[in-house]
């Protein structure tokens, strides 16, 4: 498709410039009119430029078809890395664990609590087979998910997790990356309140600012910012930036910072269309 | 055989509990809910088993077994600790994973009933110091061991480090070999100069050198060097 295309237009092109060649011969007065006629100069001078042109072209086209075919690699590579990580991070096995050994207890201490307690494990593990499936869900689903999974911990850590929720109602209109705020939530609870000894609160907030939602989650502790500057970023939270990236562009973001000397505040916007 | 219940969380701890009211020759004399508590607990009471979670608040497991100068028996508990396990590949420690398994307990609660009847009656017990029998944390970066004094050749300092001697491992860890000195049972090791402590168990010749000092080879193979001030100390005790 390309090739005779490309020859075409180098066969165009040289003959233009024969012309253009002799024309401009003309004007200046050094027009040799015994060559100007003579095929074989005709022949030799188009063939030498179409040479020229053809390798000019080739080399124009093997530079971008290069160039795209790298992009087009790398942004593959870094998606399915994205998209590997998302999975990685969802099914935390320490939580599961610690939460089954919990279970385990509860079974003889408080029978119907441990009852209540498998559901909630359900559900969990069945919202992160079912949601890793799409791109987005509505916000409404991924805070039952959040839910569950707080209340399931509320259970293991007992009096060391109170919980707080500060819901927008705006925020129902809103879709989110699946299990995105869970991500956060417990990036939340293993970094900051399961390393303090008498726990902490871990607080959910959303404003809506039309059509930006903004979720804030807040926990006792506190990052450490000079990890962040290392290649070894917090896996939760390079994934975060990563992925809202792919799906938003530059109209989200996410940051977490210590708000003050006892918080940390993990804070994403995102639009209400994609 | 007293044992230890170390774990942050309260159902964990409950669980364990119920799981060793079938095992009667552990008898469990305190639970801890962090490091700081435990070690308390470990200096009041002496146990012989550690039930030791290796992620807590504050100072985690290993951070625990740091501050003990001699360590008793330990069987890790963990719900999934990738890294963590990782580090005990070389010396096969007792470890369970939670929740864990009645079978799997079993195993390495007879695993440490059998050691503990290897054992000789502990001499550390009435003199309070560190015998061959006694047990010690290390752990050099990544890795850890639990290491029998009586397989310890040399304690050699090194800055703020002493390099511990053993198979053929010679990790570092963070303690002053003056202290150390002081704590180690003297009829087992020696101070041999102001860099070195050797176990005299491991010694394989002994020849006179410099200025009225000593050179000690040890089975691994190491050259140790005795002051002339400590040569005639060395004497007598090797003479008694």
């Amino acid at each position: 498709m390309l090739l005779p295309r490309l020859l075409f237009a180098t066969l165009f092109l040289s003959l233009f410039k024969y012309i253009f060649h002799v024309f401009l011969a003309g004007v200046l007065g050094i027009l040799d009119y015994s060559k100007v006629l003579d095929p074989l100069t005709i022949v030799a001078f188009i063939f030498a430029y179409i040479v020229f042109y053809v390798i000019w072209s080739l080399i124009y086209f093997m530079y971008h078809y290069l160039d795209r075919y790298n992009t087009s690699l790398k942004y593959e590579a870094h998606k399915n890395e994205v998209e590997l990580n998302k999975l990685k991070s969802q099914l935390n096995p320490h939580f599961i664990f610690n939460a089954l050994n919990s279970i385990r207890a509860l079974v003889d201490e408080n029978p119907s609590k441990s009852k209540e307690a498998i559901t909630l494990l359900s559900s969990i593990l069945r919202s992160s087979l079912v949601m890793n499936k799409n791109k987005l869900t509505d916000f409404d689903e991924e805070l039952q998910a959040v839910t569950d999974y707080l209340d399931l911990e509320s259970i293991r850590f007992e009096k060391r997790l109170q919980t707080e929720y500060l819901i927008d109602p705006g925020s129902s209109g809103y879709h989110v990356p699946p299990l995105m705020i869970q991500t956060l939530v417990e990036n939340g609870i293993k970094h900051g309140i399961a390393n303090l000894k008498m726990g902490g609160k871990l607080s959910i907030k959303t404003l809506v600012e039309d059509p930006y939602m903004i979720v804030q989650i807040r926990n006792e502790g506190q990052v450490d910012n000079s990890k962040f500057s290392q290649s070894n970023k917090g896996f939760g939270i390079d994934n975060t930036i990563q992925r809202l990236k792919l799906i938003y562009g530059e109209r989200a973001y996410f940051k977490i910072l210590n708000e003050n000397d006892h918080t940390v505040l993990a804070e994403i916007k995102i639009p209400k269309l994609i | 055989m007293k044992a230890l219940i170390i774990d942050d969380e309260r159902l964990a701890r409950k669980e364990l509990f119920s799981l060793l009211s079938d095992f009667p020759e552990i008898e469990i004399i305190g639970e801890a809910e962090n490091a700081d508590e435990a070690y308390e607990l470990i200096l009041e009471q002496k146990p012989e088993l550690l039930f030791l979670d290796i992620q807590m608040p504050g100072k985690n497991g290993f951070e625990l077994l740091e501050m003990l100068d001699a360590v008793p028996e330990v069987i890790f508990t963990t719900a999934y600790d990738e890294y963590a396990l990782k580090a005990f590949d070389i010396n096969a420690l007792g470890y369970l994973l939670k929740p864990i398994r009645k079978d799997k307990l079993d195993e390495s609660v007879k695993k440490v009933l059998r050691l503990q009847n290897k054992k000789q009656l502990p001499d550390s017990i009435s003199t309070q110091k560190l015998g061959l029998n006694e047990q010690v944390f290390v752990k050099d970066g990544d890795k850890c061991w639990f290491v029998k004094l009586v397989d310890v050749r040399l304690f050699e300092s090194d800055g703020n480090y002493i390099k511990v001697y053993f198979d053929q491992y010679k990790p570092m860890i963070h303690k002053s070999l003056n202290a150390l000195d002081k704590k180690l049972d003297e009829r087992a090791f020696f101070r041999a100069s102001r860099k070195h402590i050797i176990n005299l168990s491991w010694i394989d010749s002994i020849e006179t050198w410099f200025n009225g000092g000593l050179l000690v080879k040890l089975k691994g193979g190491e050259k140790i060097e005795v002051s002339r001030r400590q040569a005639s100390k060395f004497k007598e005790l090797m003479s008694l």
